[in-house]
């Protein structure tokens, strides 16, 4: 039994990063070395693409950040940033089926330190003791200052922010654990700006089964007391094969808490499409234009369908999910092709007549595992800060990575 | 006295007042009277007593004693009277509580026959919002087993309430069905006759001499016409045809899918039943047949709705038959010679001429048919180009067969499947041995990426049936790909013979479907891949792939019948009978507990223990032998389930889960370009112009 993959797609993106590897020849500390090693291998080996959740990806980040953090060694203040630069470039580039959150959380770290060292300078400023605030006052303009390696800074400023004792590395810490509250805490706000886009009665289509933030809004949704109840219907499609089993959770989850569930095979989105209010999608990955990655197969259809039919989508993700990325080239770079092990589920089983094994060597078998969705079929975005129209987007990414 | 009067029901207290009549009357004779008119005989006694009273005043004047005591007794009656007329109040009052009572117990009746109403209201309004009206999978199973079961008992005496009594396995198929099958030639039977047969009869023996009590409950809680339906079905069940049995049976295992193969099996069906077919004396052979012939349609229905291709055929075929008398009739009068004997040869000519244009019928519009739809398609297929198409089709498997041997055209095919029927993998495997390499196989989820990553020249669909309004009718989610192919700019060509032509019209897939069963979607050997493809993660694939299949060819192997009642009507039945089997056990271990108790003696116990042993193994052998262990596996795989108290398997029980599974979906007429049928190519907005100028 062997089949030709289509995985070919998937090493495209691989390219780029290498050269990036070899520009800078990132390494660490040893036993630093050897964490960040440890957690790229797990995302790296993990074999099933579907069962990370960016959720717990960017938890886990978090949590190598800090340790990075805690056992870095620096001088400097600009030492330290560009260390983080360091780690982040390592991560995006080395995680081969792509996790956007790594390179996230790593970037909204070291914007969110910009800014306190920022707040920090000003207010020396403000004392009026240094005015050779040049060079420490103009940190890092855009993205692409952050990515291309600086210049080592003069070594006054240095021994200025030396001097003043600004905690970095607490200050950092800090940050870390705002961060990490804030991804745990995503529901709840999700929830209040969700809530008044259902009514009474509504059929919701929900085609990405094995969201958490999706579910959770649910839940929410089902048991909230300080509003009129709402009854709601929930179509589940079963995205078969990569997260049927997920689907079946999901269905059960919702239909113990009495919330009326409907399981659909995936061919039949277009036959019910009509009758539903609106599709509710989780994601995995939102970009700066405001089109999104999904971590399951067949939302692209749906989404169409939606489209046709004129339904509302509605997008629910964490601001952690939002990237400074511009997607281009999406089929080459993001999208993922199935593992032989996904599409060894879509083997004919026997031959009818003989009863002997087909010979199926040369049956190309295509199953992608995530989807892109256009910003153009997306109406609105819900993030724990707000919901934003889609073309809105890049000013969001604006306030959370980009220092103005 | 007065304490029997009260214990007497009212009817003896209105005896009572009837026979005060009469004695009112008659004045004579009171001590002949039962105990029951002693009131009027005092009543008497009382009048004579006051005469003599009267007389006896007179006598008084001489002494007073006596009026005294007179008096006294008129007293005493008097309180006798009020006795009795309370007696006959509290009578009354008992006779009013009794019809109270009544009425409150007929009363509560109501309300339970009405809470019972509404129980079933609810129970068939919680599930199902959408397809409320439509026949479910459920009820078309439920009545088969029924059906099916009631053949076998009528023919193999009694199915015994307790247990199965199995005979045989060698019902219905070894003998007349095989054998009708083999010397009709059937072109789809013929070469996997073997295997089929014995499926079948495992499907009908065992399964069909099985009423578990839940198919019982099913038919009890439907509606009434379905088991006047039943009824109906239940009296005519003996003429059904064996052909027709076996193609309800193949049609129900959906070992023959697709508008144009059924419709083809039909008419080979049909062909063995018109030539065993001998018409009852008395009767004209048109009118015999086409009564005959729709209680086999009735049974056929009940495997699944007859499609749009068979429904056309069998309108075709009923009114062939009335032509055929009359013409036939016409024929003789006009050949006026030796009329007798033409007569009695009609009965065999005409039947013969009914083969003869079920043969033409089938040819003209099924086969002639795909040929010439092949031939005008056949440009559509670019030679070094890539052709997506979805599910089964078999126009389209002749397309390609045409495209890839006559026309030696290279191509890509890209075979698009979906659950739970699979479809795709059969047309791949049949492309597959046509010699076609450049096959590519995806599911419906991916279809948008194929669209997006590759370049593709035109989808090629069949079809289902083409509704009047121009809408496509096909196996679910070919409307999906048609979408995505319209987005993407790419001509979607559908291939259809004119036989499916329809004059319905319907604007939403939700309100005339088929539903199937929606068990299919969460069968148990999935529930198995899916479980090894998780642990694959962790170790080694290969090893595990190949578990996988030696897995699914176990499933293979144990049957159709499982396949078609996987859903548990057999473990049902098996458990249900343990179920009993244990709580026989249960009383008798009480029995004999008490028994100990009360004698202590152990001897009684023993032999006790040892029946209900011997008669619970027994039956188990019974049960074994006659699965050929089939129902151990499937007990264990019920175990199993159940253990998992939240798995979706038992969905059913979920009131608030529901799991849909309809066949086809409309694909709207805006998304096809083109309609190729035997008249030629068309745009779909011209159905009715087929329908109307070359259907008649």
């Amino acid at each position: 039994m062997s089949y030709v993959d289509t995985n070919s797609f998937a090493n495209v993106g691989n390219t780029s990063s290498s050269t990036f590897k070899k520009q800078h020849e990132i390494s660490f500390e040893p036993e630093i070395n050897e964490m960040i090693n440890n957690f790229l291998q797990t995302l790296k080996t993990n074999s099933q693409p579907t069962s990370r959740s960016s959720y717990t990806v960017s938890l886990e980040t978090l949590n190598v950040l800090k340790k990075f953090i805690g056992f870095m060694k620096f001088h400097t203040t600009e030492e330290f940033m560009n260390n983080l630069k360091k780690l982040d470039l390592l991560m995006e580039g080395n995680i081969k089926p792509k996790e956007f959150c790594c390179g996230n959380m790593i970037r909204r770290v070291i914007f969110m330190l910009r800014e306190e060292i920022n707040n920090y300078n000003n207010s020396l400023k403000q004392t009026g003791d240094i005015d050779e605030d040049t060079a420490n006052s103009k940190p890092v303009g855009s993205m692409f200052d952050l990515l291309a390696r600086l210049p080592k800074e003069q070594p006054q400023v240095n021994s200025n922010t030396k001097s003043k004792k600004f905690e970095i590395r607490a200050t950092a810490i800090n940050i870390i654990r705002e961060l990490t509250d804030e991804v745990k805490n995503i529901d709840e706000q999700i929830f209040q700006i969700g809530i008044d886009l259902i009514h009474d009665n509504e059929i919701l289509l929900i085609p990405t089964p094995d969201s958490k933030t999706i579910l959770n809004f649910l839940i929410n949704v089902k048991k909230d007391k300080n509003w009129k109840k709402r009854n709601f219907t929930c179509i589940i499609t079963e995205s078969y094969p990569n997260n049927l089993q997920k689907a079946q959770k999901f269905a059960l989850k919702l239909s113990d808490l009495g919330i009326d569930t409907i399981i659909i095979p995936d061919s039949m989105v277009f036959a019910v499409m009509n009758k539903i209010g609106k599709v509710v999608i989780g994601c995995k990955q939102i970009f700066s234009n405001g089109s999104a990655i999904v971590s399951s197969t067949g939302v692209q259809t749906v989404v169409q369908c939606a489209k046709e039919f004129r339904v509302p989508i509605i997008v629910m993700a964490g601001l952690y999910k939002l990237s400074s990325i511009s997607p281009f080239d999406i089929k080459e770079n993001y999208l993922e092709v199935g593992g032989s092990k996904l599409t060894g589920n879509l083997l004919p089983k026997q031959h009818k007549v003989t009863g002997h094994e087909g010979d199926y060597s040369r049956l190309m078998m295509v199953n992608n595992i995530n989807d892109f969705i256009a910003a153009e079929f997306i109406d609105i975005i819900i993030t724990n800060t707000g919901a934003y129209s889609p073309s809105f987007m890049y000013r969001v990414v604006a306030d959370n990575y980009e220092y103005s | 006295m007065s304490e029997s009067t009260n214990t007497e029901t009212p009817s003896t207290v209105q005896e009572e007042i009837k026979e005060k009549e009469p004695v009112v009357s008659s004045n004579n004779e009171i001590s002949s009277e039962p105990p029951a008119g002693l009131s009027n005989k005092e009543l008497k006694e009382w009048k004579k007593k006051e005469k003599a009273a009267k007389r006896l005043a007179k006598k008084a004047q001489q002494s007073g004693q006596t009026v005294q005591e007179k008096e006294n007794e008129a007293i005493l009656l008097k309180e006798k009277k009020q006795q009795q007329k309370l007696l006959q109040i509290q009578q009354e009052k008992i006779r009013v509580q009794k019809q109270k009572i009544k009425q409150e117990q007929e009363a509560i009746a109501k309300k339970k026959k009405l809470e019972a109403q509404k129980e079933r209201m609810l129970n068939s309004s919680q599930k199902s919002n959408l397809f409320g009206h439509l026949e479910t999978a459920q009820e078309r199973k439920s009545s088969l087993l029924a059906l099916s079961s009631v053949i076998t008992s009528s023919k193999f005496g009694k199915i015994t309430a307790q247990g199965l009594a199995l005979p045989s396995l060698s019902y219905l198929s070894d003998k007349s069905i095989s054998h009708t099958v083999s010397s009709s030639s059937g072109k789809i039977t013929e070469h996997s006759d073997l295997n089929e047969s014995t499926n079948s009869a495992d499907y009908l023996v065992n399964l069909s001499t099985i009423l578990p009590s839940s198919v019982k409950k099913d038919l009890d809680t439907h509606t009434n016409e379905l088991s006047s339906q039943l009824k109906d079905l239940i009296i005519t069940i003996d003429i059904i045809h064996p052909s027709v049995l076996k193609l309800t049976d193949s049609y129900a295992s959906y070992k023959i899918v697709g508008s144009t193969p059924r419709c083809l099996a039909l008419i080979d069906a049909f062909k063995d039943l018109v030539l065993d077919y001998t018409t009852p004396p008395g009767t004209v052979l048109n009118r015999s047949l086409t009564q005959y012939l729709s209680h086999q349609i009735d049974f056929l229905i009940k495997s699944r709705p007859l499609s749009v291709s068979m429904g056309n055929f069998i309108r075709w075929f009923k009114q062939r038959i009335s032509v055929l008398g009359i013409t036939g009739d016409k024929d003789n009068e006009k050949s006026n010679s030796s009329k007798n004997l033409k007569r009695k040869k009609t009965e065999d000519e005409l039947k013969e001429e009914l083969i003869e244009d079920m043969e033409t019928f089938k040819n003209e519009k099924i086969l002639v048919a795909q040929q010439v739809i092949v031939n005008t398609a056949s440009q559509h297929v670019p030679d070094g180009g890539c052709v997506i198409t979805y599910g089964y089709s078999q126009v389209l498997f002749e397309l390609f067969k045409h495209a890839k041997l006559t026309e030696k055209k290279n191509f890509k095919i890209i075979v698009i499947d979906s659950r739970p029927l699979f479809e795709g993998k059969r047309f791949v495997e049949d492309l597959q041995e046509l010699g076609f390499t450049d096959v590519i196989y995806s599911l419906i989820t991916s279809v948008a990426y194929i669209f997006d990553t590759m370049s593709i020249d035109c989808v090629l669909l069949g079809a289902h049936s083409i509704l009047s309004n121009g809408f496509l009718n096909s196996r679910v989610g070919s409307a999906s790909l048609s979408m995505t192919a319209k987005y993407h700019n790419i001509p979607v060509i559908v291939c259809c013979e004119a036989l499916k032509f329809t004059n319905r019209v319907q604007l939403d897939s939700l309100t005339f479907n088929e539903l199937a069963d929606p068990n299919d979607l969460i069968d148990k050997s999935e529930e198995d891949s899916v479980s090894i493809f998780n642990n694959a993660g962790s170790s080694d694939g290969h090893v595990l792939d190949d578990s996988n299949l030696i897995n699914n060819s176990n499933d293979i192997q144990v049957g159709v019948c499982k396949n078609l009642y996987k859903n548990n009507l057999l473990e049902q039945f098996v458990s249900e009978r343990e179920y009993h089997l244990k709580e026989q056990q249960l009383k008798k271990d009480e029995l004999n507990q008490l028994n100990e108790k009360e004698n202590a003696k152990g001897s009684n116990q023993q032999n006790n223990n040892m029946s209900g042993n011997n008669s619970g193994s027994q039956q188990q052998n019974s049960n074994t032998s006659s699965h050929n262990g089939n129902s151990q596996a499937s007990l264990k795989s019920k175990s199993k389930k159940s253990k998992k108290n939240k798995s979706i398997s038992n969905w059913e029980n979920n009131a608030s889960l529901n799991i849909f599974n309809i066949m086809y979906d409309l694909t709207p007429p805006s998304y096809i370009s083109k309609i190729i049928t035997e008249y030629g190519a068309l745009p779909p907005q011209s159905v009715p112009v087929i329908l109307r100028d070359y259907i008649k």
